[in-house]
């Protein structure tokens, strides 16, 4: 392997580790918030449970799943499979969009339930409500680029072949390591968050 | 971000395309340039925030003088050529913001990082040039709300640069609660996520692009440094924009994460059930590890710059890693220390007393190296060298009450009077300062490829040496007779009378000190055009940034990287012909390799 291709090599896997950090101070976000969530609990004072595994349940399988559709995307880009990568990297990005609209009806039906993140005496549904928000703007920003790789997935499909090419292995694709990198937290972040809302609400 | 980074191909060669001012300039992806960036937009923001500390400092001086001059300079701010109380308090917040985050946390790390990191340890660029130049053009979206929030027109944020509920959270307790706080907050929202794109790339460049033969323990200690910043930046950053988050929603949806129990002109708010004790334990949790984000850039300024004036290997290369090390991790330990007064349990407070004591370790076991590297070295004087040294003068003097006030029973007295203010602004504001000018007369010559004036630069010097000890060590009396901190006047306390003149004596040497920092910003971009053009290594360092040419170029290096050889530190090593020898010089037959 000649020398730019190491470099390039080395760069590349530099990008992961910026993932891997990025995953990390996402996380000190959210044990802000969950941190804060147990502070105030253990304060005493107004505090009413309810059960969130009905409320939410649709939306956890979904963004479960839509792991599953991630999984098959990269592998079939690796494969340099750009039709059918582009196809389910489209597939996660429309179970991104489902699991934000049942997380948004789940909100609604607390809100009907009397759970309202303001003027309400009972702190818990606001820290929920703020817990829940970060999380969707994380899995938005994710579609974001989700929509862009399946995009230029397709794009690449009709265009002239010889464009753009992964040195190191010979075959058409676009990157999807760190998208795929990604997803997978926000299912992991968003399991950790329906477990510690389920046991500590 | 996720799709390109292919067909971005950073090959291993240099190559040349046609660029244009703009793409060269100002949205550029070149490390060397957004350093750049970054001191320019730190030296404005400077000026700035040394501008509001003289306008409330002649408050201070002078209560009952009016300035028709600055009124019609800064009509907003003043009525009747008197500085606004309401005024006054957005000063000192303006003041205290500014200069920790805009100057001292985003300029500092932010020029050094980006010059030093890649050309110390042998890299083309940055892991993520995208990412770097995305990281300066946030926090300049971040300094346009920063900047537009001075200016709202009910008043600009006055709740003190640590922004407490419910102070901050309710827009009728003060002007500068409404929309100007409103922007502080989008403004550090948006200066965080600057701030955490740059860290990420910094801890990816240093483990990932290192050079071939750059071990870890070949690194100068300027880029453990810059490694030790940005992993604290890491993981402190993201708590305090948990904490924003919350005080937004407080602010603006209504909710009482941190306000409960209120009453407003006789009629009780809504809110109940928050604490605002949550939010100063949020706050701190980022604030203390903020003032060694501050500290770390400078302290591996001077290391380097010490090393290399005196001639000498640093002393204690792996002892000064290791208390970074200590630094960083008992940062994270000692954040409670600043709210002993908010009715802790004593017994919490003396666990956070045992460690901020603790903490006294590892920073002295940097004074010990920093004073043993310049034992009997051959010390060269030059602006650079000397403020290293005015580094540490004032980190020693700032550092000595820090034992003090980290004690609870002394510190429950001390609490917001002007032995604070004294204390911090020692330890790491001016200091911090000093460790920025010495990095920037010293790598002057490789940014611009000119070297700055001396007689300028000792001028410089001098003026605000002595002038940073007139103005805060008289502070600390002032602190220790009870005098409060954030006070608009003292005129109606008789007890703070005494000091009336030494108000006065201080602001004198605050305008003085001010101005000279234009001799500074003079003699930086005279030199940029007209200074005398540098040699490849002025310094005679070992480093790698000096092998590159000097002009500059997209890449950094012609043909290969440079190949290193040994440890930063071989000055004056017995049996070498010159009295450095550079990293990229082989190991002679038999030499063993110093460490």
């Amino acid at each position: 392997m000649d020398y730019s291709l190491k470099y390039q090599e080395r760069n590349q896997g530099a990008h992961k580790f910026i993932m891997w950090l990025a995953i990390a101070s996402s996380c000190m976000i959210f044990a802000g918030f969950t941190s804060a969530f147990l502070v105030r609990k253990g304060a005493g004072g107004a505090w009413t449970g309810f059960d969130i595994s009905s409320v939410f349940s649709i939306s956890t399988f979904i963004i479960l799943f839509s792991s599953a559709t991630m999984l098959v995307a990269h592998i079939a880009n690796k494969k340099g499979n750009l039709g059918f990568a582009s196809f389910a990297l489209f597939l996660t990005f429309a179970c991104g969009l489902l699991f934000c609209y049942f997380q948004y009806t789940g909100w609604v039906y607390l809100t009907n339930q009397g759970f309202y993140p303001a003027g309400n005496p009972n702190p818990s549904p606001q820290f929920l409500f703020v817990i829940v928000i970060i999380h969707a703007i994380h899995v938005l920003s994710g579609m974001l680029f989700l929509l862009i790789a399946s995009v230029k997935s397709f794009m690449l499909l009709k265009s002239d072949k010889q464009l753009v090419v992964n040195p190191n292995s010979n075959v058409l694709q676009v990157r999807t390591d760190l998208l795929s990198m990604y997803w997978h937290f926000m299912g992991i972040l968003w399991l950790y968050l329906f477990g510690f809302l389920y046991f500590f609400l | 971000m996720v799709t390109s980074a292919i067909e971005n191909n950073i090959d291993g060669q240099a190559h040349h395309h046609t660029e244009t001012f703009i793409s060269k300039y100002i949205f550029s992806l070149d490390h060397k340039i957004i350093s750049r960036q970054f001191l320019f937009a730190g030296m404005a923001w400077a000026v700035l925030g040394g501008l509001l500390s003289v306008l409330f400092r002649t408050q201070l001086a002078w209560p009952n003088e009016t300035f028709p001059v600055l009124e019609t300079l800064f009509s907003t701010w003043y009525t009747d050529g008197i500085l606004k109380p309401e005024a006054y308090n957005a000063m000192i917040t303006m003041h205290g913001t500014i200069m920790i985050f805009f100057v001292l946390t985003a300029s500092l790390t932010g020029t050094f990082a980006n010059l030093l990191v890649p050309f110390q340890i042998g890299a083309r660029d940055m892991a993520s040039p995208l990412l770097n130049a995305l990281s300066f053009w946030i926090f300049i979206l971040a300094s346009v709300f920063m900047l537009a929030s001075l200016f709202a027109p009910d008043g600009a944020p006055s709740a003190g640069w640590t922004v407490y509920p419910p102070l901050s959270a309710l827009p009728q307790t003060s002007p500068g609660s409404g929309l100007g706080m409103t922007l502080w907050l989008i403004a550090i929202a948006l200066f965080i996520i600057s701030t955490l794109m740059g860290g990420l790339n910094y801890i990816s460049t240093i483990l990932n692009m290192r050079t071939k033969g750059m071990t870890m323990y070949r690194m100068p200690l300027s880029v453990w440094a810059l490694f030790f910043t940005a992993i604290v930046g890491l993981l402190a950053f993201p708590v305090l924009l948990s904490a924003a988050v919350l005080l937004i929603f407080d602010r603006g949806l209504g909710t009482s994460f941190f306000l409960s129990n209120i009453v407003v002109g006789g009629s009780p708010l809504p809110y109940s059930g928050g604490s605002p004790i949550l939010f100063q334990h949020l706050f701190w949790f980022l604030g203390h590890p903020e003032v060694y984000i501050i500290i770390l850039p400078a302290m591996g300024i001077v290391s380097e710059v010490l090393a290399i004036h005196s001639r000498k290997p640093v002393f204690g290369y792996k002892a000064m890693i290791f208390s970074l090390l200590g630094i960083t991790i008992m940062s994270f330990l000692v954040w409670a220390h600043h709210m002993f007064v908010s009715g802790m349990n004593p017994f919490l407070g003396g666990v956070f007393t045992v460690f901020t004591l603790l903490i006294a370790i590892p920073s002295s076991i940097k004074v010990f190296n920093w004073l043993t590297t310049l034992w009997r070295g051959n010390f060269h004087i030059n602006p650079a060298s000397i403020f290293a040294v005015g580094f540490v003068s004032l980190f020693i003097s700032g550092g000595l009450t820090g034992i003090w006030l980290g004690s609870s029973t002394v510190d429950i007295r001390l609490h917001d009077t002007y032995f604070v203010i004294a204390h911090f602004h020692l330890v790491m504001g001016v200091a911090a300062f000093f460790g920025m000018f010495a990095g920037v007369y010293h790598w002057f010559p490789r940014m611009f490829g000119r070297m700055m004036n001396n007689t300028m630069g000792y001028i410089h010097f001098g003026i605000t040496f002595v002038g940073a000890y007139l103005i805060f060590w008289p502070m600390h009396f002032m602190g220790l007779s009870g005098v409060p901190r954030r006070y608009y006047h003292f005129n109606e306390f008789d007890a703070f009378s005494q000091y009336a003149n030494m108000n006065v004596i201080i602001t004198v040497v605050t305008i003085i000190v001010f101005i000279t920092q234009f001799i500074f910003i003079f003699n930086f971009f005279h030199s940029m055009y007209f200074g005398k053009k540098a040699p490849q290594n002025p310094w005679n360092a070992t480093t790698l940034e000096w092998t590159s040419p000097v002009e500059g170029i997209h890449g950094n290096w012609e043909g290969d990287l440079p190949v290193v050889h040994r440890w930063p530190y071989d000055y004056s090593k017995p049996g070498a012909d010159e009295d450095f020898i550079a990293q990229t010089t082989p190991l002679k037959e038999g030499e063993i390799e110093s460490h």
